[in-house]
């Protein structure tokens, strides 16, 4: 049975490392379990690196350099990180402009278009966009892939 | 630094290469850099003790993280970068 292919959005990303106040967490991990079961090839964006990192550094989370840098590292050995081809780069400006969308959203959106892959994601943007799929409806559709039918 | 590439023949079947070259166009990339990633995507994938591994790593890194909602952190710093990159 080929793979499902899944590019994770970096908010998904994060939370297979942090779960504190997060939602859709047992979700979102168990793409990873389905990752190594080979179920779901998993991928994240070169870009998912810089996000996770600036939010962790940046943002209300205040992570030290050193745990950010534990995380990257650990992220970087979970699943690879895919670098956009001109083309998607310019499927991304497409897809931006026609939603209205930051280009680092359109990206993630762009590489799973390209690849025939879905785009794993909790952002609103995305998700009003209909350009990604929340962990919760994937979950559903990895069991069935699995022969466990529906979550 | 990155690795000297090297030229190799492999045999594939007609129909295969066909493909190959359909996809790596509609990508606009070539033959050479579209299997690259085709085999460090199948070599890449990690197993399942490293993975695991790695989990744990980074678990233990954002135990005393915090309550926060990843969504809205990534959200708001796509804003900030975006905001920023407008005013450029």
């Amino acid at each position: 049975m080929p793979a499902i292919d899944v590019v994770s959005d970096a908010n998904v990303a994060l939370k297979w490392f942090h779960a504190e106040g997060e939602q859709e967490v047992a979700e979102a991990r168990a793409l990873v379990d389905a990752h190594q079961a080979r179920t779901v090839a998993l991928s994240v964006l070169d870009l998912t690196f810089y996000e996770v990192g600036n939010a962790l550094l940046r943002g209300r989370a205040g992570a030290s350099a050193e745990q950010v840098a534990t995380v990257l590292e650990a992220l970087g050995a979970v699943c690879p990180a895919v670098q956009p081809s001109p083309e998607e780069r310019r499927l991304a400006a497409e897809l931006a402009e026609r939603h209205d969308l930051t280009l680092y959203d359109a990206t993630y959106a762009a590489v799973a278009e390209s690849r025939e892959a879905t785009l794993a994601t909790l952002d609103n943007e995305l998700l009003e966009a209909g350009l990604g799929t929340r962990p919760s409806e994937l979950a559903v559709r990895v069991a069935k892939a699995e022969g466990r039918g529906g979550r | 630094m990155a690795a000297r590439a090297v030229k190799v023949m492999v045999s594939l079947p007609e129909d295969l290469l066909r493909r190959i070259d359909r996809r790596a166009e509609e990508r606009r990339t070539s033959r050479s850099a579209f299997l690259q990633e085709a085999a460090r995507r199948e070599l890449g994938w990690p197993d399942p003790e490293a993975i695991e591994a790695a989990l744990k790593r980074g678990r233990s890194a954002l135990a005393g993280a915090g309550s926060f909602e990843s969504a809205d952190l990534i959200r708001a710093e796509r804003e900030a970068r975006d905001a920023g990159d407008r005013r450029r």
